[in-house]
């Protein structure tokens, strides 16, 4: 629940070490690798021929390819195959470069094939309006007294053509495509000039005809070639499909094997030595410099390894330490932004809230018990890791809180099976508004608390009581004034007056700092909207129990005979999977809208960079050690 | 079946609501489905993501067909009538208004947010839930006017 303490280091060894030094770096996965300050005499002390890059690539444009025909057959539910890094590491991948080869051959065949067709299709196309034509095409040919013209010309332009060269020449129509009207003119040549004129102004394009014989001969003869090369095509596409589905689960564990080796390649890449000597720097977790020295000494001891300070400017990443029920709601915070690494980790504030207020959005029993159960399946069954594994916990702990505040509010799958533990929010909407307004308030004091905490810490005492104390007078004052606690009255004027004497206080002369009190208390509106915007936990809840109480009254409207009772309880399954499906979506994106907007914009410091050690990064292999 | 003015007027509001939100989740879902159809046709894979920023302007007409579905209920479509005086209808036919032209803007703007969202998941897809995010603060709106819908004929007695 805490932003931890960084620290650079400098390791200086023999360049002849290197190569085992960022072997056990990487399997140590504690040091994040940093730019070293270039200096004079230093080179890079990168000792990779770039071989690993090269296969990655190799297989990358393989799988790339082979992707199109293994994602039609791989089933929704597949958990990703568990390695060790050194089974990984180990991975004998012969079978897959040779598989990778004949796929790019295939994709060639298969792009080549396409093109073969497509040329094909288009000499037909021209041909096409030609087809009654009963003259072959090597006989339209120009003789000593005549020429002959193949072409189109547009429709409208067609008649006054006509007319025109009527007086020279034989005119033959075939067809028409897309306005235009294929032609063959028989001229005299002694009239050569006036037909170009003619033909010109009338917008003719020569055709350019593919073959030699009658045309529909021609056509015959290339559709025969197309549906010969369409086969082959096919064939191809079958011989890719088979191909994915062999190789493809081995050149995914390749791919990672490739990227393990090029992440060493790139680390060699941050180090900067000279003939026999490297450096290399980055950040690790403070507590972790014994680790890291014990370790690496271990593999060689001829080594300097220092503590040293952070160039000008150099910000240290932020890594982040929770408990196990925590660390998934970090995947929230990290949608919005990385926490600077002198802010506030604000998972352990969020966290709850996030927790009430999904389960109030869906707030129904029975959905509650479906999410919290599909969750722990797919936890089971896919064992998704990362982002998406955290949001998969998190939606089954938002489950948790849903079976609860369904149950709370009466609501098991939109009817009130089991009566409510607390109260009715469709009968009595007054009071839940003020249960949804209530929890904005403490959420948004929880957010100037830890404002207040931040600002103490920094050594701000003051500024910690005049810009979050009075708001907290105020925010806390007025609602529990108005339920009848007289004496808050004081506690609210008290905030009030505060604002506006100390708004203004970094302003320059007496006026400016009173027209920033003023203005100061002008942005409590902002506070008002914030906690109005709380009543979106009702609303969401509202159109959860209405959805849910619509369907069931759909369903048993059906249920009158027995093929009723088949799509009566068809609508209801659906029904009910829809509402339950768009309102977890609807409450997650607003439970990440009101930690967004209403609660860090109070407090939080974001726009930092994530710890991300040198290590074992995958990504088609769960890793296991 | 003779229908009384008011019960005329309270069902007039039950079909402004889902109409018109149901027109506005037409628009924006078409709007953002246009959208993510150019981006999945680059590349398949986002597919998944898209469908969820395109859905978002969808719960508009879900809004909607709620609030009818409240009206009818009720007003005793589904059943046996219940008498609604003028005044009664006149609210309601209001209340389901403010759904309905809520439902209908909300969910054209939402709509073309979520086409830009799925713009930029198509370069980025990394930051979906940003886009998400972003489409969702125009949802807020919806929700508002559901609220307030919901709150004037929920407790009404006719």
């Amino acid at each position: 629940m805490a932003i931890e303490k960084m620290q650079k280091v400098l390791i200086g060894g023999l360049r002849e070490d290197l190569p085992s030094l960022s072997r056990r770096l990487q399997s140590l996965s504690i040091l994040h690798m940093a730019q070293i300050q270039e200096a004079e005499g230093l080179a890079g002390a990168q000792t990779s021929d770039g071989e690993a890059r090269r296969k990655l690539e190799r297989i990358e444009a393989a799988m790339g390819f082979l992707k199109n025909y293994h994602a039609a057959k791989r089933g929704m539910l597949t958990a990703k195959p568990e390695m060790t890094p050194e089974e990984i590491l180990d991975y004998d991948d012969e079978a897959v470069f040779s598989a990778a080869d004949e796929a790019m051959a295939l994709e060639q065949q298969l792009n080549s094939l396409r093109s073969e067709i497509l040329q094909r299709q288009n000499a037909v196309a021209a041909l096409a309006p030609y087809a009654k034509m009963d003259i072959r095409l090597d006989a339209v040919c120009d003789t000593p007294y005549t020429l002959m013209r193949l072409g189109t010309v547009p429709v409208d332009a067609l008649e006054e053509l006509k007319e025109r060269i009527e007086p020279f020449s034989h005119l033959e129509v075939f067809g028409e495509k897309d306005d235009a009207a294929a032609l063959l003119i028989v001229a005299y040549r002694k009239e050569e000039e006036e037909l170009r004129l003619a033909l010109r102004q009338a917008g003719y394009s020569e055709a350019s005809l593919y073959g030699k014989g009658l045309v529909s001969d021609e056509i015959a003869a290339l559709n025969g070639k197309i549906s010969d090369l369409e086969a082959r095509r096919e064939a191809a596409g079958a011989k890719a499909l088979e191909l994915a589905l062999a190789v493809m689960p081995k050149m995914q564990i390749a791919f990672d094997k490739y990227s393990l080796l090029t992440a060493r390649d790139e680390a060699g890449e941050m180090a900067r030595g000279t003939a026999k000597a490297f450096l290399m720097t980055g950040w690790i977790r403070k507590k972790d410099g014994e680790k890291l020295r014990k370790e690496l000494f271990a593999v060689c001891p001829d080594l300097m390894i220092e503590d040293v300070e952070p160039d000008e400017g150099e910000v240290p990443p932020t890594a982040i330490v929770n408990s196990k029920l925590l660390k998934p709601f970090e995947a929230v915070t990290d949608m919005y932004s990385v926490p600077a690494h002198n802010g506030l980790d604000p998972t352990f504030l969020m966290a709850p809230f996030f927790f009430a207020f999904f389960g109030m959005m869906v707030s129904d029993a029975g959905y509650g018990m479906l999410l919290a159960l599909g969750a722990l399946f797919f936890l089971k069954k896919v064992r998704p890791k990362g982002m998406m594994g955290a949001i998969t916990v998190v939606v089954g702990l938002g489950g948790i809180s849903t079976l609860i505040w369904g149950a709370l509010f009466g609501g098991w799958f939109g009817e009130e099976l089991l009566p409510a533990l607390w109260f009715i929010p469709m009968d009595e909407p007054i009071m839940m508004i003020v249960v949804c307004l209530a929890f904005g308030v403490v959420h948004i004091s929880v957010g100037l608390l830890a404002k207040a905490f931040m600002l103490i810490r920094d050594g701000h005492p003051l500024d910690a009581i005049f810009d979050c104390g009075f708001l907290l007078c105020i925010l806390w004052g007025l609602p529990l004034m108005v339920l009848g606690l007289d004496f808050m009255m004081y506690v609210a004027l008290l905030g009030v007056v505060g604002i506006l004497l100390t708004a203004g206080r970094d302003r320059q002369g007496i006026l400016k700092k009173i027209m920033g009190g003023f203005s100061g208390l002008y942005g409590l509106m902002n506070y008002v909207s914030d906690i109005l915007s709380y009543t979106r936990l009702f609303g969401l809840g509202l159109a959860t129990g209405v959805i849910g109480m619509v369907f069931n009254t759909i369903g048993t409207m059906l249920m009158g005979s027995p093929i009723g009772i088949v799509f009566g309880i068809a609508v209801l399954i659906v029904g009910h999977g829809f509402n339950l499906a768009i309102n977890a979506l609807g409450a997650y994106v607003h439970s990440c809208r009101l930690q967004y907007i209403e609660f860090y914009s109070k407090f939080f410091e974001g726009n930092g960079r994530a710890f991300v050690p040198y290590g074992y990064r995958t990504k088609y292999v769960q890793l296991k050690y | 079946m003779g229908l009384s003015l008011g019960q005329v007027f309270a069902i007039a509001g039950a079909a402004i609501s889902v109409c018109l939100a149901g027109v506005g989740s037409a628009k924006g879902v078409g709007i953002a489905g246009e959208a993510a159809a150019g981006v999945v046709a680059e590349n398949p894979d986002n597919f998944g993501r898209c469908l969820v920023l395109q859905l978002l302007p969808g719960t508009q007409g879900i809004y909607g067909l709620l609030v009818a579905f409240l009206i009818m209920i009720k007003v005793g479509v589904l059943g046996t009538m219940v008498n609604v005086s003028v005044e009664n209808g006149l609210i309601i036919l209001f209340a389901a208004s403010i759904m309905g032209i809520g439902g209908l803007l909300s969910a054209i703007a939402q709509g073309k947010c979520a086409a830009t969202g799925i713009a930029m998941v198509g370069k980025r897809p990394e930051e979906m839930g940003k886009a998400i995010i972003m489409a969702t603060m125009v949802e807020t709106y919806a929700v508002f006017a559901l609220l307030a819908s919901l709150l004037i004929i929920l407790p009404m007695s006719l």
